[in-house]
């Protein structure tokens, strides 16, 4: 019998479908007992949607200056080929 | 032009062609993804140095690139050897696989037994736009991110935002795969932990250990 901490573990296999089908059986019956896993395994899911919407993890806040891509291109062909 | 450049057959002969308008759509195209992979390795002053002498090596071993992988997935796997060496080279390197204990804020949340003693809150939100409704948690998520410790900011980044996959993700930051997924778990748990506080007491609670 998989216990809550499994799940927690096995929940971010399940949302990234790694899981195998007879381990994903296990989960569904737990989550039918336990109303606190079905509530993490959802909200993780939402953590998981979310985090695509947060800047911290945008890289586009370094996309180079016109000037910037210049100074990168021309050493670029001043490199020894 | 752009979109025969978007295919990295095409992109990859105009380098080695040493076509401008393909060295220029390169740059323009990955400068970011690399800026901000040097960043989370090395720290915010030495990136830019880091970057420059990654492009460099791109540039040189882009006739012996062997197609295995995408040439953004090849390029960012260069600045992270950059970003590496350099780090080994101050002497600040730390092995990128070693893994401390978890700190992700869910591990005292159970019993004896590992059921729930403390378990999550109901966040009484079905959408990230739901969630998010109303800037203070927004902000200080990105600070909760700001300050995970530097690896598991990157895999989350480029699982989560980019999109590539844990194996994609274990090639750029050569570490195993079982060890992308301990960066990548602890990190959606530490997010977890808090939204879930601030759903609870609508106050943000960042303080983050290092760990890795």
């Amino acid at each position: 019998m998989l216990t809550c901490k499994d799940i927690t573990t096995d929940a971010h296999a399940l949302l990234d479908g790694e899981l195998s089908l007879w381990r994903r059986v296990h989960i569904r019956i737990h989550l039918m007992i336990c109303q606190h896993c079905r509530r993490f395994v959802r909200q993780l899911g939402l953590t998981v949607d979310t985090l695509s919407n947060l800047d911290a993890l945008d890289e586009k806040k370094f996309e180079p200056t016109e000037s910037e891509i210049d100074t990168v291109v021309e050493r670029l062909k001043q490199a020894p080929k | 032009m752009k979109s025969e450049l978007e295919n990295d057959e095409e992109l990859i002969r105009r380098l080695l062609d040493q076509d401008e308008v393909a060295y220029r759509y390169v740059v323009k195209t990955y400068h970011a993804s690399m800026v901000y992979l040097a960043r989370r390795i090395v720290g915010e002053k030495i990136a830019d140095e880091v970057v420059q002498e990654a492009w460099l090596s791109v540039m040189g071993a882009l006739p012996k690139f062997e197609r295995r992988s995408k040439l953004k997935s090849w390029i960012l796997t260069i600045v992270a050897n950059e970003a590496k060496n350099r780090l080994r080279k101050e002497k600040r390197y730390v092995s990128l696989e070693s893994m401390s204990e978890d700190t992700s804020g869910l591990s005292d949340r159970f019993n004896q037994t590992n059921h729930w003693a403390s378990p999550a809150a109901d966040w009484q939100a079905d959408s990230p736009d739901a969630l998010l409704s109303g800037n203070q948690l927004s902000s200080c998520l990105n600070q909760a991110i700001s300050e995970l410790p530097a690896l598991q900011e990157a895999t989350l980044s480029l699982k989560e935002k980019q999109g590539y996959s844990l194996k994609e993700i274990c090639n750029i930051l050569e570490v195993s795969e079982s060890n992308v997924r301990v960066l990548l778990h602890r990190a959606r748990n530490k997010v977890f932990a808090v939204i879930d506080h601030f759903q609870l007491t609508g106050e943000c609670c960042t303080e983050t250990a290092p760990d890795s």
